[in-house]
C-alpha cells in the first residue's frame, strides 16, 4: 500500500484553479523531490496532505486513511515559514513537541542542538532567522515519523547552512520511511533523491526514478528540469 | 489529549496575564501604604487619589484585557502562522475548541477573584462584602431564593454570558478566515453581524413575551416584581445565551473541521 | 574530494564506479569491514536506498560479501581484485589510446608520449 495516495485532487481559490486532478502514489522509504517553480502548487498539494486545506474534490489519503489525527501522527512536517510560538524556549518547544507526538525523541533533538552550541534556555525570537529554521528543523527531524514533509528548507540559505540541512536530513530520517522536500532548487539535492515528480501549473508533468530519468534524458534532473520548464 | 492543549493554553495566556495579576496587587498595596501615610500627611491625599483613579482603570481594563487575551490566543493558535503547528498536532477538532474556552473562563474567574482581592486591600474587607451582601439579598428578595443560591445563579449567568461573547468573537474570526483578504477587517465584520443578530433576537423575544403575556411589561415597572415574572425573563435570557453558545461554538468546530489555513 | 558526482549520469553507477576503486586500489583493504549503508551514503551525502543499490551491485560482482550479523566486508579474494584491477588498468588504456587517436597519434606515438612523461 502507498504511503500517500492522491486520487482526483482538485483545488482552486474562487475562479483561481490551483491545483487540477492530481493523481499521485508516494511509496514507502523513499526520498521524493518535489520539483517546480514558484507558484506551480507545490505548497497546496502539501499543505492538503498536512491537513491544513480541504481538496474542493479528490480523495488522499495516508496508510489508507483519510487525513485525520491518524496521519497526523506519522506525518513530521516543515513548513516553508516560521510556525513555532517564538516566545518559547528551545527547551520548551521541545516539551511540547514530546507531550503531543508520541514518535518524538527529545534525546536526538538535544544533541542536535548540542552540534549547534545552543542554549535550550534561549528563546526563539533572540536568535537569528537561520538558527529559528535549524531549530525547527531538528525538531522536525527529531520525530521518528513514516514521511517527512519538508517545504522549501534549502530556500535563501547559504552553502554551508544548506549543507547542515541536507546532513541532518540523511542523518536523522527514519529508517524506511520516506521523504518529501519541494524546491525549486534542484542542482543542489538532486543527488539525494530517488524519485522526482515535476509539477507545473498544478498539474503533474513527470514523476519517475531519478537515475532512470537521468539515463534516458542523459542529463541531470536539473537540465531535465529546466528544459522541461522553459520560458 | 485535552488535557495536554489546555496546559499550553493555560501557560501561553498566564505569560500575558501574570504580569497583570502583579501590577493590580502591587498597586492595591502601594493605595494602602499611601492611604496610611495620608492620615498623617494631608499632602499626600492628592497622589492617593490620581493612583486610585489609575488603580480603577486597571481594574475594568484588566477584564477587558482578560477577553482580548483570550481572543488574540484563539486567532494566533489556530488561525496565524502558528496554526500550521497547532493544525498538524495529532489532536482532536473539539479538544483544540473546548480548551479555548475553558482556558478563557479560568482566565475571567481569576481575573475576577484577583479584582476582589485587590479591591478589598484597598477598600477593606467589611465594606465591600456589605456591599456585595446588599446587592444579593435584594436579588434573594425578588427570587425569593437563599443568598447563596442566588450568588451562585449569578455567578453561572455571568460566566455564560461572558463566554457568548467570546463564542461571538471566536465564530467572527471563523467566519472572517474564509476570506483569503482582509481577514481581520472581515473577522471584525462577522463578529459585529453576529452581534446584531443576537441583539435582534433579544429584542424579538421580549417582543414575544409581551404578546404571550402583557402584564409583563407593567411587572418590569414595579420595585420589586412577582419572582415568577423574574424567573422568566431570566430563564428566557439564558435560554438565549444557550443557543448563541452552541450556535457559536458550532460554527467555530465547522470552519476548523474545513480548515484553510493561507 | 573522496566523493564527488556529475549530476548527469546515475549516480548509483558512479556510486559503484567510485567504490569499486576504493577497493581495488586498496584504501578498503581486503577483508575489512565496511562502514554501514547508512553512514557511507551519509559521508557521501547521497541517498541511502542508491548507496544501497550501490553496494548491491558490488556484492554481485563479488568485491564485498555480507556477514550475517555483522556487516558488509571487502573480499579477501585478491585474484578477484586483481583482475578488476587489470580491467580498469586496460579501460583506462584504452580511453588514451582513443583520446591519443582523435588528436592524431598512432599507437606507436603515443606509447612514445607515456615514456616521456615518465622520464619527467
Amino acid at each position: 500500500m502507498a504511503l500517500v495516495k492522491c486520487d482526483g485532487v482538485c483545488k482552486s481559490y474562487g475562479k483561481n484553479s490551483i491545483l487540477k486532478n492530481i493523481n499521485l502514489e508516494i511509496p514507502k522509504g523513499k526520498i521524493i523531490g518535489l520539483l517546480g517553480p514558484n507558484g506551480s502548487g507545490k505548497t497546496t498539494l502539501i499543505k492538503i496532505i498536512n491537513g491544513l486545506l480541504e481538496t474542493n474534490s479528490g480523495t488522499v489519503l495516508v496508510n489508507g486513511e483519510k487525513i485525520g489525527i491518524n496521519s497526523k501522527k506519522v506525518i513530521s512536517y516543515l513548513p516553508e515559514r516560521p510556525y513555532v510560538n517564538f516566545n518559547m524556549s528551545v527547551k520548551e518547544l521541545i516539551n511540547y513537541f514530546s507531550d503531543f507526538y508520541d514518535n518524538f525523541d527529545s534525546d536526538t533533538a538535544y544533541k542536535l542542538l548540542e552540534k549547534l552550541n545552543l542554549n535550550p534556555n534561549d528563546k526563539l525570537n533572540t536568535m537569528s532567522k537561520g538558527m529559528k529554521e535549524k531549530v525547527q528543523l531538528i525538531l522536525v527531524m527529531s520525530r521518528k515519523a513514516d514521511l517527512y514533509i519538508l517545504d522549501e528548507p534549502i530556500g535563501g540559505v547559504d552553502p554551508a547552512t544548506r549543507d547542515y540541512i541536507l546532513d541532518t536530513i540523511l542523518t536523522n530520517f527514519n529508517d524506511g520511511a520516506s521523504v518529501i522536500i519541494s524546491t525549486h532548487l534542484i542542482s543542489d539535492i538532486e543527488k539525494i533523491l530517488d524519485e522526482v515528480i515535476f509539477i507545473k501549473e498544478g498539474s503533474i508533468y513527470l514523476t519517475g526514478d531519478a537515475d532512470e530519468l537521468r539515463t534516458s534524458k542523459g542529463m541531470s534532473i536539473d537540465e531535465i528540469f529546466r528544459e522541461e520548464f522553459k520560458c | 489529549m485535552l488535557g495536554k492543549v489546555l496546559k499550553y493554553d493555560l501557560k501561553s495566556m498566564g505569560k500575558s496575564l501574570f504580569p497583570l495579576y502583579a501590577g493590580l496587587i502591587v498597586l492595591a498595596l502601594v493605595l494602602k501604604v499611601i492611604s496610611f501615610i495620608t492620615d498623617s500627611v494631608s499632602a499626600f491625599k492628592f497622589v492617593y487619589n490620581i493612583m486610585f483613579i489609575f488603580f480603577i482603570i486597571l481594574v475594568i481594563g484588566g477584564l477587558f484585557y482578560t477577553f482580548l487575551v483570550s481572543i488574540m490566543r484563539y486567532y494566533k493558535n489556530l488561525y496565524s502562522d502558528e496554526g500550521y503547528l497547532t493544525h498538524t498536532l495529532p489532536v482532536g477538532t473539539n479538544s483544540l475548541l473546548f480548551s479555548k474556552v475553558v482556558s478563557s473562563l479560568v482566565y475571567i474567574v481569576l481575573s475576577v477573584i484577583i479584582s476582589f482581592i485587590s479591591i478589598i486591600i484597598v477598600l477593606g474587607y467589611n465594606d465591600v462584602v456589605s456591599v456585595l451582601k446588599e446587592g444579593l439579598e435584594f436579588f434573594s428578595l425578588c427570587f425569593d431564593m437563599s443568598v447563596f443560591s442566588i450568588a451562585m445563579w449569578a455567578i453561572f449567568f455571568l460566566l455564560l454570558s461572558y463566554i457568548c461573547y467570546v463564542l461571538m468573537v471566536y465564530a467572527g474570526i471563523s467566519l472572517g478566515n474564509m476570506h483569503s483578504k482582509n481577514k481581520i477587517v472581515f473577522s471584525v465584520i462577522y463578529t459585529v453581524v453576529i452581534y446584531y443578530i443576537t441583539q435582534m433576537l433579544g429584542v424579538l423575544l421580549i417582543g414575544i413575551m409581551f404578546l404571550v403575556n402583557p402584564d409583563i411589561m407593567s411587572q418590569l415597572d414595579q420595585a420589586i416584581p412577582d419572582k415568577e415574572y423574574f424567573i422568566w425573563i431570566m430563564g428566557c435570557g439564558m435560554g438565549l445565551n444557550l443557543v448563541l453558545l452552541f450556535t457559536c461554538y458550532f460554527i467555530c468546530y465547522n470552519r476548523l473541521k474545513h480548515l484553510n489555513l493561507s | 574530494m573522496r566523493w564527488e558526482f556529475d549530476n548527469d549520469r546515475p549516480i548509483y553507477i558512479q556510486l559503484v564506479e567510485k567504490l569499486k576503486l576504493f577497493i581495488i586500489s586498496g584504501q578498503y583493504e581486503p577483508g575489512s569491514r565496511m562502514l554501514s549503508v547508512r553512514d557511507l551514503a551519509l559521508e557521501a551525502k547521497v541517498n541511502p536506498n542508491t548507496m544501497q543499490k550501490a553496494l548491491g551491485e558490488l556484492e554481485n560482482l563479488g568485491l564485498i560479501y555480507t556477514k550475517r550479523t555483522s556487516g558488509k566486508y571487502v573480499t579477501e579474494d585478491k585474484k578477484l581484485i586483481s583482475k578488476f584491477k587489470d580491467e580498469m588498468a586496460l579501460e583506462k588504456v584504452h580511453a588514451y589510446l582513443n583520446d591519443m587517436k582523435s588528436i592524431g597519434f598512432s599507437k606507436k606515438e603515443a606509447m612514445d608520449y607515456l615514456k616521456m612523461s615518465k622520464e619527467e
